[in-house]
């Protein structure tokens, strides 16, 4: 019995020192272990990366289709300058997201809370699109040092396009955008906002050239300033669109080549129409699916293909202008 | 940004495009002792430019009585509130500017630190004409060098800086600097009416016109001064405080060349508010008799004390050579780009091509007649 008792002694303390031996390994090797396994999955992600980047997937044979953002929905007549039109209640928006633009400065880095709605529709000859955001304010001056206009915009370029494209194109993507300006558009609506609508009681006593012109001590309207006296207004002068009283659309085409690029296209054959309700803008602007300037860069619109267009809106009241801009991504555009 | 250097505030700055100097820069030095405020100069330019519809408030060329003056109001007590200290130290031999330009001040979003005006701060050009510095009371009407009471006009155009805040500030491209002349140019055909350029100015010298709803700036009377003459506003200045012509660096200064005699050989031309960092190519002999030497150094920078002592020396008839080249001012309207004192009597200016354009004397002469005239039978009286 002594015995017996000795050897189960002997085989329990055995017994013990083996478990002890045993945690003695277990801290050692269950680390080394579970670092063994966690170096060898991370490796694997590596190496799968690293082959990635020296030998990309080959594409597939045949690519995928493009994601659809927004599609051009074919209509009788595209309403192109009706913001009202019942047509465009046929056609569900498409919520845009309007960014900060912090590429170019000076930046404008306040975000609208609302997204830009847009709707499109062609008819084999024209494509209309319906912006429609919530703005406060209607901002239709831009007379006053301090007077910055609401205006929008739509850029539309070739599909696919890179990305740094959503920039008012790339030299080798160029961009044709559709400008509409709230001024402009009032200018054609009241008649050109003179320095009378931003100073009522201005006064004069001479201009060179437009003695005859000042009656009761009032400048003469601008557009009735006769050719040889629109010396003294250099812009119109130059022939900047910008400076030019009479206006007959309040929308711009545009060809750009990326940021400072921006150039009036001879043949100004867009338009277009803006409305102003319960604190919504809602503006029409609309282009010639035939380009008429292809020689100078104009986007070509072709029914059943792909392009790449981007958003764009300026809020007077936050001194919005150039690139202080609220602009959307680029999204796709499909012509129905 | 990149570095580039402003040797008139000693030291390397940013500055949104490099360093491109034109082949020479148009420049002038204003002697603001002589300006009596005529306006003149701001009539011929504004006749000249500034007469068309829409351009009813720009003055390309103002001139305001220091230190209420401004135009547009408060123009430089703005942005130097914006700008925050404007520390200067003597290292070596020169003055080092401590503090930030316009360029490094402006925030991450900006390119430029600057403000918009509105049309009220334009409403009143000639504000604080002719008010002292301080209230006129009985007992300080005592005639004291330099005076307590004090005031003094500059007048104002277009700097036409190396570094332009305008150019910088453009995102369109539209404005540009002349690579013949250094002229500072906005393109009519090319300006969107941003206003950046408005914003970013700090002398407040661009403009945005009404009518045309684009910017407009002093040309520097291009026209003329690609035939050899003079702006209009320089050659009109009846009281002959402006010397016009082409400034060189200071490493490349010629002494005989009167623009670069008075600004980097004498250092009495000196900039207007050189720490905002755009190196305008306007220069001003400060007032002798401004009692406040803080706010003409923080006017024209702490060359102050150096310009006015050579000055008075000269008017002390001790620097002949200064005496001549400050006789040049609107001596003809011709640009000179030589000066030289001939004998002790005479001094003549010449044109780039060597030709003399004007030689005159040093000293006025003086004929006085008889009171009694024997031929006409007549008496007379000297009236001048």
């Amino acid at each position: 019995m002594t015995v017996g008792k000795k050897r189960r002694r002997a085989i329990l303390g055995m017994g013990a020192g083996m478990a002890r031996s045993a945690r003695a390994v277990d801290r050692v090797f269950l680390p080394v272990v579970a670092g063994a396994a966690l170096f060898t999955m991370l490796a694997a992600i590596f190496h799968k990366q690293i082959q990635n980047i020296i030998s990309p997937p080959k594409p597939t044979e045949e690519p995928l289709e493009p994601k659809t953002d927004l599609t051009a929905y074919i209509v009788d007549k595209a309403p192109t300058t009706d913001p009202d039109s019942p047509i465009w209640d046929k056609i569900s928006p498409k919520r845009i997201s309007l960014a900060d633009q912090s590429i170019i400065k000076p930046l404008k880095l306040k975000v609208p809370e609302e997204p830009v709605k847009v709707r499109v529709a062609h008819d084999g000859e024209w494509i209309a699109f319906l912006l429609e955001w919530p703005d406060r304010t209607v901002d239709t001056r831009a007379i006053k040092v301090t007077e910055f206009r609401d205006a929008c915009a739509v850029m539309i370029t070739s599909y696919p396009a890179p990305l740094e494209a959503r920039f008012m194109g790339t030299q080798h993507t160029p961009a044709t955008i559709l400008h509409w300006k709230a001024d402009w558009q009032i200018d054609i609506e009241e008649g050109f906002q003179d320095l009378e609508k931003a100073f009522p009681n201005v006064s004069a006593d001479m201009y060179p050239l437009l003695k005859e012109s000042i009656i009761s001590g009032k400048p003469p309207k601008t557009v009735d300033i006769p050719g040889f006296a629109r010396i003294g207004l250099a812009g119109m002068w130059a022939g900047n669109p910008i400076s030019q009283p009479s206006k007959d659309v309040p929308v711009e085409k545009i060809i750009a080549m990326g940021p400072a690029t921006i150039t009036t296209l001879p043949t100004q054959d867009a338009v277009g129409w803006g409305r102003w309700r319960d604190g919504f803008w809602r503006v029409v602007l609309a282009k010639k699916m035939k380009a008429s300037d292809t020689m100078a860069g104009e986007v070509e619109l072709e029914r059943g293909r792909m392009y790449s267009t981007a958003f764009a809106v300026w809020f007077g009241e936050e001194g919005d202008t150039g690139a202080r801009k609220n602009p959307s991504m680029l999204h796709t555009l499909y012509i129905e | 940004m990149v570095k580039v250097y402003n040797w008139q505030i000693g030291r390397e700055m940013d500055y949104w495009y490099e360093e491109s100097r034109p082949r020479r820069q148009a420049a002038a030095v204003f002697d603001t002792n002589k300006c009596i405020a005529c306006q003149t100069c701001t009539v011929a330019c504004k006749t000249t430019w500034t007469s068309g519809k829409g351009q009813e408030y720009m003055y390309w060329n103002n001139v305001e009585t220091k230190p209420w003056g401004s135009y547009p109001m408060g123009w430089d007590v703005n942005i130097l509130k914006m700008l925050g200290p404007q520390r200067w130290a003597f290292e070596g031999d020169r003055y080092v500017y401590k503090g930030k330009t316009i360029f490094e001040a402006a925030s991450p979003s900006e390119r430029v630190l600057g403000y918009l005006p509105n049309d009220l701060d334009y409403a009143y050009p000639n504000r604080g004409e002719d008010e002292t510095n301080d209230i006129l009371v009985e007992d300080k009407f005592y005639l004291r060098i330099p005076h307590d009471l004090w005031f003094f006009y500059l007048p104002r155009i277009c700097n036409h800086c190396t570094y332009p805040a305008c150019l910088a500030s453009c995102p369109r491209l539209s404005i540009y600097k002349r690579k013949e002349d250094g002229i500072v140019l906005v393109d009519q055909a090319r300006c969107r009416g941003y206003r950046e350029c408005v914003q970013a100015c700090p002398y407040k010298k661009v403009f945005y016109n009404h009518v045309t709803r684009i910017s407009e700036k002093c040309v520097l009377c291009y026209p003329a001064v690609e035939k050899g003459i003079w702006p209009r506003c320089m050659r009109t200045c009846i009281g002959k405080i402006r010397m016009f012509g082409y400034l060189n660096t200071p490493e490349n200064a010629d002494p005989e060349n009167p623009l670069d005699f008075l600004v980097h050989v004498k250092k009495v031309g000196l900039p207007i508010l050189p720490q905002l960092g755009l190196e305008p190519n306007i220069y001003y002999i400060p007032p002798i008799h401004v009692g406040n030497m803080n706010f003409l150094k923080m006017l024209f920078g702490p060359g102050v004390d150096q310009a006015i002592q050579t000055y008075n020396k000269a008017i002390a008839g001790r620097d002949i050579e200064l005496v001549a080249a400050l006789l040049l001012n609107v001596s003809t309207d011709r640009i000179m780009t030589k000066f030289k004192v001939i004998g002790s009597s005479e001094v003549a200016g010449y044109d780039e091509n060597g030709h003399e354009v004007v030689r005159i004397p040093l000293k006025e002469p003086a004929v006085v007649r008889p009171f009694y005239d024997e031929r006409l039978q007549v008496y007379r009286h000297n009236i001048t």
